[in-house]
């Protein structure tokens, strides 16, 4: 009996092929844009953990010199006998390879190492010998020689590194006393004497908390990419919601045929919900599959962001997991079950001898309008409650659902509203018609409409956000890189003999130097910089006080970032430490793309608290067209290489790149949102074309041609769109402030200032139009050439 | 006895307090016998069949077809009652549109386990819908489909047959024939018909008539 209900039922869809198609590709495109988005995030996240269980120094605090020289053997012994638990590493270059790190550690005393189980940290204990090293697949390709040495295939170890026992490294470079870092076990008791009673020369650098902070970025960017998920699903799932909706409607006389020739209730119910959910996986598979290759398009701009932004280590090339295939069915099944439950429990509530009557699917009165109208303001409450009263990430993104669903809730009365002033200012009969018929389709639309809006309001939202971000990002970028060309130098030596060779051929040359410290419990890149007309003409602050330049010059006045800002609630005029030495807080720089806090005193103040701390890298100022002879003199008389030498423009170009990439993913979603948008226009018109004719045939038949009634359908999708288009343009630009103002300074701890740029919006209006001009083409066209025995057929009296 | 209504009430809750349907309706009905149901609109005529085929809940009394009481049944003892034993053919013809005139008319009997194709061609037939089995319900002319919504009835071969107005639909000549050909193939089934009627002419073809007024038999 189950398969002959399922055959009624499935013939509904074999009848109604189009209600079909929107449903599953409703379904597919939503779990596309779901699954490509977790596909990207769960990739990321596997790329952290395969970080983390491998033999990465990382993922250990580490004791290094300040001045970043090496650390004689005695040193190590005297912290050991301190208490404190530090295993000596030593980093080289792998002979032959100089772009492979050839790492020397301990492997006795290596905090990743667990002796009591060996094997369990990925090395056997008994194969680290003399001329054993070991290398993961991919650096095992890389390396042209094996310098002597027998190298294994370890996939723990990361890319672009060999690890051998610390005696292999130093027997190559003969460097029997000395270290580059030692690296500090996560069991080191607390009450060890303190690292500057031991060596004072010596400084602990917290790689925990900048794994912290790292995770805490990664975290965002990869929340960031779910909400846009999420908002793509929900523009899919009303797609979804139409399409069930309106396949209800129109079988429940079919339903109380079925109940009436003795098919149980529960019967025809367990008939549909297994329908549904056979599509629902179909749908799911296809949109799992689909979303697989979106995540491919869009892992390798992912990657490129996550790595120039934050450092983090993302191959671009996808695997397929279980985990997001998994979660896309079931994404899949959960949303086309949401989709379809009002529907579903109507249907189970319908009394056998309810009106047969096809109402209009998704009937849209004025009452159920105030009703969602109503839901709409309400969230908007909440979120304005949430703004006031809430804090943390997921608040924010709270903050931009209650704005754009409550907003999407609103709509359907906005233009109803709008369409009955537009009908009571009317006098032309046929302009009267045009309104009152297209009042009359809004019932049909709505969602739709619903749809473009959200996609719309994401658009300018996004648009502005990044826009903002690039406009303030290239404006810091000139302030802060006023330099015309960058010198760096791995060599003091050779630093000291180009500032002397450059002495009275550049206009001056301005030394960056840095040392770790912290404040306020912070830790932060300390900044010296000189007193130049280059800091004081050109760098602008968030906020300063009028004697910023002297204080910092004379050594009383100190800088900080927005980060470390907002993260230590430092304020303009405050009194802060840094390495023992009190400083007021004198202005507060904007620092994009930076997730350390940074901080810059004057030089003076800087050489006496770090008098071995020298200056690797320079700014040089000189005439720009100079530039170039100057990079060939460099080379010629000194033996500078290309990684020498920078000029200013490449180093804002790659700068910008990485902010390129890092929204290029947002945009694909967006305008891949915004598509959906447009298939769900084109599916609700295509679908009420079929309904149309009888309220088009009177038109008809009163003289309207055919033609010029699949014009005025045309003209009724545009004007709706471009009315849902206007309304969109405020709605986005109060989601670009709420991504600024509050998703943004939570995410990245700096807060951007918003910027308009009509240009833009003028431009996704006449895109967002198009799509619903395009979606609405063929449905105008088939009305216009609907044969005229068809429209004739509804005023015939024989059923 | 086929068909045992006993003292059966129905009152339906409204604004204005209960308004009383069906007031104290007994009757009995013979297998292969066929029974005219007259009124006017409003009597009470669509209640009683919808009651006697477990279509809606009975109030008080009851309705026993083959000794069963469909006062005391549940909702999918009703289904499997309307499935098995009785059949209805509608005013509205109720055809499931996105099934073909084959598929529409096989579905019930399929349902009930009845499913005979030599039966069934015989009511294609008969009913003259050879050439329109492949077709789909919109296809079909108003006539066409009642025979259709006729065929489907007989083919699941119910004890007895519930037919409301079947014809009412229809224009007068176009009614004369379907009723001809409904009549004749109950008449060959042996099926027992409660036939609901305007149409003093129609009513008197049958074997009995009863009249419904403001709910109770006269």
């Amino acid at each position: 009996m189950f398969f002959i209900g399922l055959q009624a039922m499935l013939s509904h869809w074999r009848k109604n092929p189009l209600q079909w198609v929107t449903l599953v590709f409703g379904v597919a495109f939503a779990t596309a844009l779901w699954t490509g988005i977790q596909a990207i995030n769960s990739e990321a996240r596997a790329s952290y953990d395969r970080a983390e269980q491998q033999i990465s120094i990382a993922q250990f605090d580490q004791i290094q010199k300040k001045d970043k020289s090496s650390i004689p053997h005695e040193e190590f012994i005297l912290l050991r006998r301190a208490g404190w638990m530090v295993s000596p590493i030593i980093r080289k270059e792998f002979p032959d390879a100089p772009d492979i790190e050839f790492l020397g550690v301990d492997p006795v005393s290596y905090p990743g190492f667990n002796l009591a189980a060996p094997e369990a940290s990925g090395v056997p204990l008994e194969s680290i010998d003399a001329n054993i090293a070991f290398a993961n697949t991919a650096t095992l390709a890389r390396l042209k020689t094996h310098g002597g040495f027998e190298i294994r295939e370890l996939s723990t170890v990361p890319d672009g590194v060999v690890v051998t026992d610390l005696a292999n490294v130093v027997s190559i470079r003969t460097e029997k006393t000395h270290y580059s870092a030692l690296l500090v076990s996560n069991f080191t008791p607390k009450w060890q004497r303190p690292l500057a009673e031991v060596a004072k020369d010596l400084i602990l650098i917290n790689r925990a908390e900048f794994a912290t902070d790292l995770g805490r970025l990664t975290d965002s960017f990869h929340l960031n990419l779910t909400a846009f998920g999420l908002l793509a699903f929900a523009v899919g799932i009303f797609i979804v919601y139409g399409a069930v909706g309106l396949a209800f409607e129109q079988r429940r006389p079919v339903v109380r045929t079925l109940r009436a020739l003795g098919y149980p209730l529960k019967k025809i119910l367990w008939v549909i919900a297994t329908e549904l959910m056979v599509f629902a996986i179909f749908a799911g598979a296809i949109g799992v599959l689909l979303g697989y290759f979106l995540a491919a398009a869009l892992l390798p701009d992912v990657s490129s962001a996550l790595g120039g932004l934050y450092g983090a280590d993302v191959p671009n090339t996808l695997r397929i997991r279980s985990e997001w295939w998994m979660t896309g069915m079931a994404i899949a099944v959960l949303g086309t079950a949401i989709a379809a439950a009002s529907s579903f429990f109507k249907l189970a509530k319908m009394p056998l001898l309810s009106a047969t009557k096809n109402r209009s699917w998704s009937q849209f009165t004025q009452r159920s309008g105030i009703q969602l109208a109503c839901v709409g303001a309400l969230l908007w409450v909440v979120a304005i409650c949430l703004y006031f009263f809430g804090s943390g990430l997921i608040t924010g993104f709270a903050i931009l659902g209650g704005l754009l669903i409550g907003a999407a809730f609103m709509l359907p009365l906005f233009l109803l509203g709008l369409l009955t002033v537009a009908l009571r200012c009317s006098r032309d009969h046929l302009v009267r018609w045009f309104w009152a018929d297209t009042r009359q389709q809004l019932s049909g639309l709505s969602l739709a409409l619903m749809a473009l809006m959200l996609a719309m309001a994401t658009n300018i939202g996004v648009s502005t956000m990044v826009n903002s971000f690039r406009d303030t990002f290239t404006g810091w970028l000139d302030q802060r890189m006023s330099s015309e060309m960058y010198l760096r130098f791995e060599d003091p030596e050779m630093a000291r003999r180009t500032v002397s060779y450059l002495e009275g051929r550049v206009d001056a040359m301005l030394p960056i130097i840095q040392a770790k410290s912290s404040i306020r419990g912070e830790l932060i890149d300390l900044y010296g910089i000189v007193d130049h007309a280059t800091y004081r003409e050109n760098w602008g602050m968030l906020d300063q006080s009028e004697t910023m330049w002297d204080d910092i010059a004379n050594g009383i006045g100190i800088a900080v970032n927005e980060q470390v800002a907002r993260k230590a609630d430092i304020k303009l005029g405050d009194s802060i430490e840094a390495n023992s030495k009190q400083f007021t807080v004198v202005a507060i720089y904007g620092d994009y793309g930076n997730p350390i806090g940074q901080a810059i005193i004057g030089m003076p103040a800087f050489t006496a608290m770090f008098p071995n701390v020298t200056a690797d890298r320079f700014g040089v100022r000189l005439k720009p067209d100079a530039i170039p002879v100057l990079m060939t003199d460099l080379k010629t008389d000194l033996g500078l290489t290309d990684d020498n030498m920078i000029d200013q423009s490449s180093i804002k170009q790659s700068s910008i790149n990485i902010f390129e990439q890092t929204f290029a993913v947002t945009a694909a979603l967006n305008v891949l949102t915004l598509a959906v948008a447009g298939f769900a226009i084109l599916m609700s018109l295509l679908t009420l074309s079929a309904m149309r004719l009888p309220q088009m045939a009177p038109a008809w038949a009163m003289g309207l041609t055919r033609a010029k009634l699949g014009r005025y359908e045309l003209l009724r999708a545009l004007s709706l769109a471009g009315v849902t288009c206007v309304v969109a343009i405020p709605l986005g630009l109060a989601l670009s402030w709420v991504l600024l103002s509050v998703v943004n300074v939570e995410a990245f701890g700096w807060q951007i200032p918003m910027f308009l740029f009509p240009a833009t919006y003028a431009k996704l209006v006449l895109l967002s139009l198009a799509a619903a001009v395009i979606a609405a083409l063929w449905p105008s066209w088939v009305l216009s050439r609907t044969p005229p025995e068809r429209l004739l057929k509804v005023f015939s009296n024989e059923k | 006895m086929l068909l045992i209504v006993d003292k059966l009430h129905k009152t339906y809750g409204t604004n204005e307090g209960h308004l009383e349907i069906l007031q104290d309706v007994s009757f009995e009905l013979a297998e292969g016998e066929t029974l005219a149901l007259t009124g006017d609109s409003g009597s009470g005529k669509s209640t009683l069949l919808h009651l006697i085929g477990g279509l809606d809940e009975i109030t008080r009394g009851s309705v026993k077809i083959n000794n069963c009481n469909v006062a005391e049944m549940n909702d999918v003892e009703r289904a499997d009652l309307r499935r098995r034993d009785v059949g209805v053919v509608f005013q509205q013809f109720n055809l499931i549109p996105s099934l073909s005139v084959a598929d529409n008319i096989a579905f019930h009997a399929k349902l009930a386990d009845r499913f005979d194709k030599v039966w069934i061609d015989h009511l294609v037939s008969s009913l003259g819908l050879i050439d329109q089995v492949a077709k789909f319900p919109e296809q079909l002319s108003g006539g066409q489909q009642q025979r259709v919504a006729i065929a489907r009835t007989l083919a699941a071969r119910p004890a007895v047959i519930l037919a409301d107005e079947p014809t009412g639909n229809l224009d007068y000549k176009s009614a004369d024939i379907v009723m001809n050909l409904f009549l004749t193939l109950v008449q060959e089934s042996k099926t027992a018909l409660l036939l609901v009627t305007h149409s003093e002419r129609i009513a008197s073809r049958l074997s009995r008539r009863l009249h419904l007024s403001k709910g109770k038999l006269a």
